[in-house]
This record gives C-alpha cells, structure tokens and sequence, in this order.
C-alpha cells in the first residue's frame, strides 16, 4: 500500500501530464466552441436576420428623381403674411340677429392664382401683385424692410405670440398692401399696361367666375383704371367664357391700347381681341374657337414690326398657336406645336428669348393633372421649349421634367449673363417628402441638362415669379400655392425665395 | 449535448416558428407595404388602413382591390406592388388584369399596360370596349397616332373614342372620314356640342373638305348645345363608386338620403359626420347639404352658419346667395332675402346653372306678395331673360325666342336680350327678325362685337 500511495516518479509525471491534458482541453473547450455549436449560433443569427426582414415594408420604388440644391445658389424662403378680406356689405348682410359676423369661423382656403413681381406705382420698387380666388381678391404686397423684435417686449405686451418668435426667428419682413379690387369672381390674372396712356399704370384683370370646370358664359375681363384715389372699375366683357390672361399691344397701329383676351373656358374657349376704340370704348372680336387658352403671350414673333399673338390651347385638344399679325390687325393662325398625347396637361404659356438670339421664344409647362381628383406625374410632365428659328418655324424641346409642372418663368438664376428657367409644380408626388415643388434648370450654352433643387415645401405651387422684390438688385423667386381639397398639406399662400 | 448546443437548437426551432408565422402572414417572404396615406383625409385614411389590416395575402382579389384603391389615391408604387402581389399568387381574371393595365396607364407606364390590358381586348369579356379605349388612349399619350386609330375603332360606337378618332382623322389629313364619323355622332345625339365643334374644325381645314358654310353652321350649333364628351374611361366611374363607399362621401351620401326621406334630424347628423371625416379639410359640396337639410328643417340660423363658412372659405356665388335668401325668407327678414336675392343675381351662376334664373323667380314671389308690381313686372323679365338663355344653351331654340321675346318687352334697354334673341332667330333661318333683334342690340352697344358679326351673317 505504501508502495502505491508513493507513485513512481515516472507515474507522477503521467498523472500530472494527464492533469495538464484535461485542464488544457477544459480551457480549449472553454475558449474554441464546438464546430457543430459554432454552426448553431450562425443559423440562430441567419434566422433572426431573416426574421426581421421580412418585417421591413418593401421599399416602394418611384421614378421621380431626387434633385439637390446647386451649391453656389442660395436663397432665404419667407412668407408673405395673407390677411383675412371679406367685404363689409357681405359681413352686414349675413350678420343675424344683431350678432355681429363672426369672421373667425373660417379660413379662406388657399387658392392663389397668379404671381407677378411688378412696379405698379411706379416708384421704381417693385410689387409683389397676387390674384386670390377664395378672397376674390387682387392685391399689391409692398416689401417695407425687415425689423429686429425686441423678445423681452413681446414677452411682456403679447407673450401668446412668443412662440411663434421663438419658432421663426426676431427678423421679421414688413409688408404693406394695397387692395385692387374685391368681389372679383376668381380672378387668374392681372396685367399691369398703362391702356388709357395718361402716364399711369392700370391694371386689367381677368376673372374666370368658377375655379371648378364650368362651360358656362361667366367669364369677365375688368379694368381698375387708375385715378388719384385709387382706381376706377370698369367690366370691359362679359357674358363670355372663363377667362384666364389678358394681354396687350396696339395690333392695328392706330396708337392706342387693344387687349386680347384667353378664354380657356371649359370645352369652349378662343381668343378675342377687344379693339381700343379710342373712346374708352372696346369692341370684341374673336380670332379663334379653341378651347382651354391659358395665355397669349404677345411679341413679335415673326420679327417684322408688328405685334402677334401666342395662344395655348388646351382640355385634350394640346397644341400652341400663333396669330400672325399683319400690321393692321388682323390675324391669321399658324399652328406652332401639336401633340396627340390629350393628357399632357397643358399648364402655361410664357414668351422669352430663351437663347438671346432675338427671335422671341416661348416655353409651355405640361402638368395639369386634375382630371383624377388625385394625380400621378407623368413621364411627359415639365417645360417645352419652343424655339425660334425664324420664319414661323418653331422647333419644340423637352428640357425640363418635373412631376405635375405648372407654372414657369424664364430668369438668370446663376448670374452667368443666360437665361434659366423656373419650374413649379401642383401635383407632384408629395406622398414622399422628398419631392421638390419648385426647381430651376440650368442653361449651359443654350443646353438644359441640369435640374436643381429650389426647395421641396411648399407644396401644391401654380404660380411663379421672378423679380426684385426686396430691392437688392438680385432677382427673386415668388410661387403661389393653390390647394387642392383632397390631401392634406401645409398652407402657404405665398413664398418668397430670397437671392442671396 | 451540451447544454448551449440545447438552447441554440431550441433558439433555432423558435425562429423557424416565428419564420414560419410572419410567412403565414405576409403570404410570402415579402412584408405588405406600409402606405403613404398620411396625405389623405381621416375618413379614407381610416378606411385603406382597415383594408389594410383586413388584407388576405393568400387572396388574388383581396391585393387586387387594395391595388384599385391606391390607384384610385394616386398611391402608384403602392398600387402597383399590389398588382403583382396578385400575380405571384396565381393568374389574373381578365377584368383584374383590366385593373393592373388601368394602374400602369396610370403609373405613367404605357407600353407595359397596352401589354397587360391586350387579352382584355381581345378577348368576348365585357370590358373588352373599354380595353380597347384604354390602349387607344395610351397609343396616344405614346404619340403613336396610328396605333391609336386602331384601336379606337376597336372599341366601337362609343362617343369617346369617336371623338378622338375624329381628331386623329382630322390630323391626319382624312377629313371626310373623320366628317363621316361626326355626322354619325350629331344623328345619334343632336344636342352633342362637341361633335358639332369639331365638325366646324374639319370644315375649316384647307383641302378638298374646306366649306366655310358648313363650318360656319357647325360652328353656331356648338354655340347652343351642351351635350358634352369628354375623355372619361370607365375607371374614373370605379374611383367614384370607389370613394363613394367609403369615409366622408358615405356619411355624405346618407345625408342626402336622409334629406329626400325627409328625416331631416338624420340628414344633419350625418352631414355633420361626413365634415367631422373630412376635417381639417373643408369643401362647399359638404357645406350645401347641410343649408339644404337646416333649412328644411325649419332652422334657418344654422343654415346661415354654413353660408357664412362656405363665403369666407371659397368665396361668393349665385347659389351660395340664392340659399342666403332663402334663409333669411324663413327668418321673416324680407329686406335681408332680397338684399340677398339681388346680390345674387349680379353673380352668373355656374355649376348650379340654374341659380340664375331661380333667383329672379324668388324676386317675383317677393315682389309680388309685397304688393310691388312693378319691380314684379321687371324681375320676371328677367326671369325669363335667364330661362331664356337656359333653353338655348341645351339647344331648345323654339322656347328660347319665346322667353327672350317676352323679356324684351320689358327689358329694351338690355344690349343682351337682343343679342340673344337674335342669335335664336339666326338659328332658325329667321333672318329678317334677327336683323332686327342686331340692329336694336347695336343701337344700344355699336361695339357688340359677336352682334357685328351676327348682323353680317344675315345681311
């Protein structure tokens, strides 16, 4: 027994070799898994991945292109604050009971019309001059300057409205604003021209009589001549079609100011040219039977001393006209563009010298897609350009895409001495917050093939345009928002994009 | 086994359930897509969201109406993704391939829906008409003029399509053929303004067809019809049945039920839901049933709220006014409903093209039970200056000259009753009263200038 409990030497060895042995496998065991649980934990990984895959929605794929900002181009974005308009006579009338009108009990829904950046007084600064058709309203927006708000101030004299200090900033933009004329039955467009020549400007609005599509002969064109107290108002025509645009020009050479009036109508439309009798009088005279004319952008197209006539038709008929003027008034139509594609949705017709040749150009905005009470872009939405080639050949170019495209105007963004152009849209996917409502292309030696992001809020823009609002010298952005009633967005009447 | 190789196996056994369950409610690897509806009213946010929830993955018609709805919306990825969930589930009845077609066109994807709506087209279904409007409509939007003409024609005496057949006709130069088409039109429906115009833009064309009398003729028909055309394919009346059945427009539609029940109590809770669903939003045609309902429900100061909301957010109109008056006639406030009345009838009324002529009618009874003659007397002609014109634009020419004759009577002095009634002797061959009827709206505008060329027309 002694002699067992006294192992050898060479028995210790072993034991303490088979101590070290399993001790070390103990510590591999420990420190190196098995392969078969090694296998077991990747699976268990691989299954939870799986497993949580399949719970992430599919990313939902659109052909809409996300566009950035240009990196030397800047803006500051700020609002024109809209005040509430409803006439005294409707809020005496409609008061009950000796219970005075409650204003309060409603907003006007957003539904600006048309933009211009104009000097309408004259005195070298410029307006912001804005068609309302929920107030019925056109209205002048003077830009006065900014001014610092003192916070402790408002803090003690209307704390209510600290938040929205604290929100927006101390910097606020002062705005005046001068009423045109009310009561005018969703006017589209006012156009400032001097039409009586005695120095002044007037401005002649055209007022469609129902935003909503309408066939009905409720279209009227006024004119709020301008006196020494304000001005004057006159209805040159009515009982005719909706009516979008007016413009102007002396087309019979006889000195005076004629107009020529777009009525889009519904499925009935033309052009009409009310011919300045001298007298303050205007006789009416249609060119043309087409319906859905948005604009007639006049200039000499043809380069021969006179003054013709664009004209967009549209409501699935999609072609752009010319009236060729032959110095005395009279027209005769020329076909520019044509397109079988009924849905193109034409949105407007501006005239500019894209390419500064000195043949005027024009571009046309496809985009209206209100058929469906809610639209998709289209693949063909965006500008044409229709360029001049002289001759009365016009040459058509697609150089801009943008989803549900509307309003549009020709300025140098970039301050390279060409011409860009400005691009908004209505019905864009705004579903994707990444979709951008107004956006410039980038002209490079007469080629457009850039697109930059402007901004992508607001949304729902008809209207756009450019000028010096706040007398910097540097031209200016202003869009207006019309609302479409079946989605749910942020109201914005009017937006100002500040050059800096 | 160890015991960490016991726990990974039972880890791995309980991810292959859950696996297997997420399976079992996907209907496949893929997640249902989470919508983009935050853009849309409560009431039918609320409603594609239980359609939603509610979805069976394993069913082809289930994806296939999720697919119509966000079509519907304009939730095109949505929409199309729907489709061909639909698709890897088994094969399309022709009329939901008809629906995934109506999603691509929709979607912008022309030759990809002319590729799916083919068979619908071809085949004896029902919808075959329509699916061959539909690919005539995508030719076009393709500019693909002649693709499109097949088509068209494809889908038969459809007014629709005819119309656009004729344009393409015209465009391509075929003018008589596309006349032919147009006289085919006008026989079947008289009052088809539409046709009538593009009947007068093939005159005018330069050629062989060039008529400047016929064009003319055309032309002066399509100033006194209504009937119109206008490009709207079958899937535009789904949308409306559509949203009809859900949110807002189904208390909407519950109200006006009600109304014509006169359960009026029934009608205004259901009004009131119906604005309640559509909120923030807000829209005059939600507004109008609720005058309607209050109104008739002997309360006339509710009424006057809504008119008063409905001024203040969309502005004035002919029928806002007319339904102001009758609001203040309920409240015994005779001065308000003509002040009300007369605002009216400086307003020409539009989608309530009648509103026009109602007013003066109100007028009358106002003036008449007044005891004032001669206001009766002048309003009435007015009435039937508006009835008048109400006759001619839905091309009842007979009773136009009838009213427009009474009203001259009274209203000699108006430019545009003699227009108008001149414009109805025109269009009867009436020339020697039409020259008449000009010459007496000239003597009051010399620069009437559609009465210049009236004149010219019968001289």
């Amino acid at each position: 027994m002694g002699e067992r409990m006294y192992a050898s030497g060479d028995m210790q060895t072993q034991v303490d070799k088979l101590e070290e042995e399993v001790a070390a496998d103990s510590s591999d065991r420990l420190h190196r898994p098995s392969v078969v649980a090694m296998l077991l934990f990747c699976l268990c990984g691989l299954l939870a991945v799986t497993w949580g895959m399949m719970g992430i929605e599919p990313a939902l794929n659109s052909e809409i292109s996300v566009l950035t900002r240009h990196p030397d181009v800047h803006w500051s974005k700020i609002s024109v604050p809209v005040k509430k308009h409803i006439p005294a006579e409707f809020s005496e009338l409609l008061q009950v009971n000796d219970t005075p009108f409650d204003e309060a009990i409603a907003s006007h829904e957003i539904r600006i019309t048309n933009v211009q950046v104009v000097d309408i007084d004259g005195d070298g600064k410029h307006e912001v001059l804005v068609c309302n058709a929920s107030k019925n309203t056109v209205t002048a927006y003077h830009y006065r300057g900014t001014e610092e708000i003192d916070i402790q101030k408002q803090f003690e004299t209307n704390p209510d409205a600290l938040n929205d200090v604290l929100s927006n900033g101390s910097v606020r933009h002062k705005w005046d604003q001068t009423l045109i004329g009310d009561k005018l039955i969703a006017p589209a467009h006012a156009t400032v021209v001097d039409v009586d020549q005695d120095g002044d400007q007037d401005i002649v609005v055209s007022t469609l009589g129902d935003l909503m599509p309408s066939d009905e002969l409720i279209g009227t064109v006024t004119l709020f001549e301008k006196v020494d107290e304000g001005y004057r108002r006159r209805v040159l025509l009515q009982d005719v079609r909706r009516v979008a645009d007016v413009q102007f020009g002396d087309f019979d050479d006889d000195g005076d100011i004629d107009l020529v009036v777009a009525i889009f109508g519904y499925a009935r439309g033309g052009v009409v040219i009310l011919e300045n009798m001298g007298d303050g009088s205007y006789r009416d005279k249609e060119i043309i039977a087409r319906p859905g004319i948005v604009n007639v952008p006049v200039a000499d197209y043809d380069n021969d001393g006179d003054l013709d006539i664009g004209a967009i038709v549209t409501q699935d008929e999609e072609e752009v006209w010319a009236l060729e003027n032959d110095g005395q008034g009279n027209f005769s139509t020329r076909v520019l563009f044509m397109t079988d594609n009924f849905d193109v949705g034409g949105g407007g017709l501006i005239a500019a010298d894209i390419d500064q040749d000195g043949k005027m150009d024009l571009l046309m905005t496809q985009g209206d897609n209100l058929e469906f009470g809610h639209g998709w872009p289209q693949p063909y939405h965006g500008v044409i350009w229709l360029k001049n080639l002289g001759d009365w050949n016009f040459e058509g170019e697609k150089i801009g895409q943008l989803g549900g495209a509307y309003g549009t105007a020709a300025t140098d963004i970039d301050g390279d001495g060409d011409i860009d152009v400005v691009l908004v849209s209505m019905s864009n996917d705004y579903a994707n917050s990444r979709n951008p409502s107004i956006i410039w292309l980038e002209n490079d030696g007469n080629k457009f093939n850039r697109q930059h992001l402007i901004d992508t809020k607001p949304t729902e823009l008809i209207a756009v345009g450019c000028g010096d609002v706040n007398g910097d010298g540097k031209n200016d952005i202003v869009a207006g928002q019309f609302r479409i009633p079946l989605s749910i967005v942020e109201d914005h009447p009017i937006t100002i994009w500040i050059k800096e | 086994m160890s015991l960490s190789r016991v726990v990974l196996l039972i880890i791995v056994v309980a991810e292959l359930i859950l696996i297997g369950m997420r399976y079992q409610e996907n209907g496949g690897f893929s997640a249902p897509v989470k919508s983009r509806v935050n853009k849309l009213e409560r009431g039918n946010r609320v409603a594609v969201r239980q359609m939603e929830a509610d979805l069976d993955t394993h069913s082809i018609q289930d994806w296939v109406n999720l697919g119509q709805v966000y079509t519907t919306f304009a939730l095109m990825p949505e929409a199309e993704y729907c489709f061909r969930r639909a698709g890897k589930l088994g094969n399309l009845t022709l009329e939901q391939q008809f629906k995934y077609g109506i999603c691509l066109s929709r979607r912008g994807k022309m030759e990809k829906a002319i590729e799916i709506v083919l068979p619908v087209a071809n085949s004896n279904n029902e919808l075959a008409v329509h699916a061959n409007q539909q690919i005539g409509f995508d030719y076009l939007r393709l500019d693909l003029r002649l693709e499109a003409e097949k088509y068209l024609r494809k889908a038969g005496a459809d007014p629709i399509s005819e119309l656009s057949l004729a344009r393409i006709l015209i465009r391509e130069n075929r003018v008589s053929e596309a006349i032919s088409v147009l006289d085919g039109l006008i026989t079947r429906d008289p009052n088809s303004m539409r046709a009538h115009q593009m009947r007068s833009w093939a005159y005018e064309i330069p050629g062989d067809t060039y008529d400047e009398h016929e064009a003319s003729i055309s032309y002066d028909n399509s100033m006194h019809t209504s009937g119109m055309i206008i490009i709207y394919p079958l899937s535009r009346d789904w949308d409306e049945e559509m949203v009809a059945g859900m949110g807002a427009a189904k208390h909407l539609a519950a109200s006006s039920i009600a109304l014509q029940k006169g359960e009026y109590e029934n009608a205004i809770n259901e009004g009131e839901l119906a604005l309640e669903m559509i909120a923030p939003l807000w829209r005059p045609g939600y507004a109008t049933p609720m005058i309607d309902a209050h109104l008739a429900n002997d309360e006339p100061v509710k009424a006057l709220a809504y008119v008063a909301k409905w001024l203040i957010h969309d502005g004035e109109s002919a029928r806002l006014w007319e339904l102001a008056g009758d609001a203040f006639l309920a409240m015994d406030d005779e001065n308000k409903a003509e002040a009300a009345w007369l605002r009216g009838t400086r307003i020409r009324a539009s989608k309530t093209f009648q509103a026009n002529a109602e007013i003066y009618h109100k007028l009358v009874q106002l003036y008449q039970a007044q005891g004032n003659p001669e206001k009766a007397t002048i309003y009435h002609a007015w009435h039937q200056y508006e009835s008048g014109k109400l006759q001619w634009r839905d091309n009842n020419i007979r009773e136009a000259i009838v009213s427009f004759t009474k009203a001259s009577v009274v209203l000699a002095q108006e430019e545009q009753v003699w227009f108008y009634l001149a414009e109805s002797q025109r269009a009867l061959n009436d020339r020697t009263s039409a020259r008449a009827a000009y010459e007496k709206c000239l003597l009051l505008n010399e620069h009437h200038g559609r009465a210049i060329v009236g004149l010219s027309l019968v001289n």
